[in-house]
């Protein structure tokens, strides 16, 4: 396992490569440069000359391009241009944080009520239960966060002052609410979806009539026997979106207030911040890649033959 | 069925857990005595950085010498006097000692040279340095002509008493001497922490509040400053929310839910409902901007150098349709393109004619309607209503004139870049704006017009010359005729095409009492608000 780990990873390095080549150039090509952001007037030549010198932004783009790379992998993101008494790790470690806590929280909501419904969906012979489930799962993957997001906030914030419209006070307050039933949203869709089907699939298979047949008891059954095998495309669903709701929602974050990274990303963007832009994008794309490896790991927990596959 | 006891429970969990949630909803309550409000991130919090909207968040920190209210008068501030001398260069400025920095140290006018100097320092590079380019050696020193920073002319030549020498009269320097970028920083704890004098543990203000706290892209909290010399704050503490993207829509949105005790704009389509609302339509502020929104073509091109194309694209345009569609007919239509409040400007100098004059000379240019008119392009900035009014134009002039325009619209950042680019790329037609920086035609006919900021390329030499005169004029009577016959030129030659001058609309709660539009730039100070 340690060495599918370890190839993995090497694996993963020409994926990083071609993220920071791709990002790098795109932004520097946008139009705009960084100084000229909120001014009004022209920025004299002088100011200009002065900052790129300062910055290293006179230097040709390739020698920029291996500086940058040089520096990022010795821990070095370099300087925010838009809070020039940052840097970029500075940013992340006071961004990335509020973004996590509000992903796993959405996460957790997702997955705690996401199994039992999809279970509650596939078992109940009741079809107005399991239409209505099917139907909130339909409309949850198929409503753009950033609908979902504002309309929660124009009922429960304008409308009936249940929370408030905008900020964060921490993931134990109301501030909390709207963000994070916002990104649990479409993975809660997703967990109800696929757990369900592989439930479907799952119950009418002979070793679960064995498993009854020996007595044991319905929630042993569809916990134990049922549950567990059923989980499995569940995960990969659960790693594709973990990767996306932990690293911060560009919409969620900007409506709802939430100094989270996915917001300051959006913000870096706008004013053409290049190292803020690709430290923040290698760190993303570090979570996409990072997930995607501990997903595929679960399933050696979850599938005895997938252990012995990959054994052999 | 066994399965209903398993339902139950499930069902039940849910329960707990969605009402858990509501539960905690009125945890949500801000200190009635504090005021509060969104605002954009600031980019910078150094005064001597900030020109763009962090000027409102550092004007309750930081006061210049004085203010030009309303009226135009000069309301002293922090100085107690200033007076030029006879050659009409030389300005004398009196501090008056009873302010004081927010840890009760006194403001010398060593504090306020060196901010004044800072400003100018290449190396800062700060576009605050615009503002002083009237000082002596101020424009050498700045562009790195001259490293002598003692040859610029500001100097402390008292405690108490700063002297400003401009290198030729300029009358226009009394305004500039009131402007909100120009405040003084305390020396001693810039050079000792560098950039980081701005950090909460550091900074030192000199205005009726200090700053308490600061969190980089969430929040701001400011509380009264004891050593204020002025009126001490009727409000002891400040919190502002930090809101990116769309700001406006933010603060509407808090706004309505009581989170805020103040809103600084209405996005452009809850005008309407916001106006028609019985109760949110009382606490609307209107304020006419010192602004225009115009149109402007290429004059170095081809169709655009013919006056007669660019006299028939202004008189086929209906100003009074395109207020009414992008601020529900709160901005007023104008035909001028300098205000009307900025002396030396005359509605009387409009272009005047019909829809049929406009027809009949785009037939004279040679493009009878519209034939043979090349297919040209209209840009646009994403932001302010501005591709709304990019379609109604181009609607308009494809029925009155018969020529077609495609619209191409920039994200801000983008569009400013474009607009800058375009001091040698070619274009066709723009939409573009400019709010005054001061109360003065110099800052109009001068900086936008002559400095060619937005990249028309008109070029009229007497009218640079009128405005070169009238800068350096000190009998105010004559320099307002000058720039009257500037504004004639002006108008005549229609290099920009005015549209209408935007109106600021706030919204602000009944119980705050004595908040008021202030100047030019639309300041607010909350200092002198009020809790009813």
């Amino acid at each position: 396992m340690l060495g599918y780990v370890v190839r993995r990873v090497l694996a993963s390095l020409p994926t990083m490569l071609l993220v920071y080549t791709l990002v790098f150039f795109i932004a520097h090509v946008t139009p705009g440069s960084p100084w000229d952001i909120g001014s009004n007037r022209p920025v004299e030549p002088t100011v200009k000359a002065t900052l790129d010198a300062k910055y290293h932004l006179n230097e040709p783009l390739h020698t920029q391009y291996v500086d940058y790379l040089l520096g990022a992998v010795h821990g070095d993101l370099g300087p925010s241009y838009r809070d020039r008494t940052q840097n970029v790790e500075d940013i992340i470690i006071r961004f990335l944080p509020v973004s996590l806590e509000l992903g796993a929280a959405a996460m957790l909501l997702a997955i705690v009520l996401g199994l039992p419904l999809g279970a509650l969906a596939a078992l109940t012979r009741n079809p107005a239960v399991d239409g209505l489930i099917r139907m909130v799962s339909t409309l949850g993957v198929s409503m753009p966060t950033y609908v979902v997001t504002s309309i929660l906030v124009v009922v429960l914030g304008v409308e009936l002052g249940l929370v408030p419209t905008f900020g964060w006070k921490g993931l134990f307050s109301t501030s909390a609410i709207v963000p994070v039933f916002s990104l649990a949203l479409a993975p809660l869709a997703a967990v109800i979806r696929y757990f369900r089907s592989s439930m479907l699939e799952v119950m009418h298979l002979d070793y679960i009539r064995t498993a009854r047949a020996k007595g044991l008891k319905p929630l042993q059954v569809i916990v134990r026997h049922m549950g567990r095998n059923a989980l499995i495309p569940v995960m990969t669903v659960v790693g594709v979106y973990a990767s996306n709701v932990l690293t911060g929602s560009f919409f969620v974050e900007s409506i709802a207030g939430i100094p989270g990274f996915g917001r300051y990303f959006v913000l870096a963007v706008a004013a053409r911040d290049y190292p803020v832009i690709i430290g923040t994008t290698l760190v993303y794309a570090v979570f996409v890649v990072g997930i995607n490896l501990i997903v595929d790991l679960s399933y050696f927990l979850l599938d005895p033959r997938v252990r012995m596959e990959r054994a052999t | 069925m066994r399965l209903e006891r398993y339902r139950a429970a499930i069902v039940g969990a849910l329960a707990v857990l969605v009402s858990g949630s509501a539960g905690i909803g009125h945890a949500y309550a801000a200190d009635a005595r504090a005021f509060r409000m969104i605002v954009g991130e600031p980019r910078f919090l150094d005064p001597n950085l900030a020109t763009d909207y962090s000027i409102y968040v550092n004007a309750q920190l930081f006061e210049p010498l004085a203010r030009i209210d309303n009226k135009g008068n000069l309301t002293l501030l922090e100085a107690k006097s200033i007076e030029v001398g006879p050659d009409n260069r030389t300005w004398t400025i009196t501090l008056d000692p009873k302010f004081k920095w927010s840890n009760g140290q006194p403001i010398t006018a060593a504090d306020w040279e060196y901010s004044w100097k800072r400003i100018l320092d290449p190396k800062l590079s700060s576009e605050v340095a615009a503002f002083l380019v009237d000082v002596e050696n101020a424009d050498d020193y700045n562009k790195g002509k001259i490293t002598d920073v003692s040859k610029v002319g500001i100097k402390a030549t008292g405690e108490y008493t700063l002297e400003v020498v401009t290198s030729k009269p300029a009358p226009q320097f009394r305004a500039i001497l009131a402007l909100p970028y120009l405040t003084p920083i305390p020396r001693a704890v810039v050079e000792k922490t560098g950039d980081k004098w701005i950090a909460p543990e550091n900074i030192l203000s000199n205005g009726p509040y200090k700053l308490v706290s600061r969190v980089n892209d969430q929040s701001i909290v400011m509380e009264a400053n004891p050593y204020y010399g002025g009126n001490k704050p009727a409000i002891p503490r400040i919190e502002m929310t930090i809101a990116s993207g769309d700001l406006c829509t933010a603060q509407l949105r808090a706004y309505e839910a009581d989170e805020v005790d103040f809103a600084t704009c209405v996005p452009s389509q809850d005008i309407a409902r916001v106006r028609n609302d019985p109760k949110l339509g009382k606490e609307l502020s209107p304020y006419p901007a010192s602004a225009t929104v115009w149109f402007q073509y290429d004059l170095s091109r081809s169709p655009w150098k013919d006056k007669r194309v660019r006299d028939a694209f202004a008189l086929a345009v209906d100003r009074k349709a395109i207020v009414a569609a992008v601020s529900d007919d709160t901005a007023h239509p104008t035909d001028v393109v300098v205000p009307e409040s900025i002396p030396g400007s005359n509605p009387a100098d409009a272009l005047k004619g019909t829809v049929e004059d406009a027809k009949k000379m785009l037939a004279e240019a040679g493009f009878p309607g519209g034939k043979g008119f090349p297919q040209f392009t209209i840009t646009a900035s994403a932001n302010r209503g501005q591709p709304l009014i990019a379609q109604l134009l181009q609607q308009m002039w494809q029925e009155k004139l018969g020529v077609t325009a495609t619209i191409n619209v920039l994200e801000e950042n983008a569009y400013r870049a474009w607009v800058k680019a375009r001091k040698t790329e070619p274009y066709d037609l723009m939409l573009n704006q400019w709010y005054s920086d001061y109360a003065d035609p110099s800052n109009w006919f001068g900086d936008l017009v002559v400095g060619d900021y937005r990249n028309s390329h008109f070029s009229n030499a007497t009218f640079n010359d009128l405005v070169k005169k009238g800068n350096a004029e000190p009998d105010v009577a004559k320099r307002i005729e000058i720039f009257h016959a500037a504004n004639k030129i002006l108008e005549d030659e229609q290099p920009m095409t005015a549209l209408y001058n935007p109106v600021d609309l706030w919204l602000v709660k009944p119980n705050v009492k004595g908040l008021q539009h202030v100047g030019v730039l639309d300041n607010f100070y909350i200092g002198e608000a009020s809790f009813q």
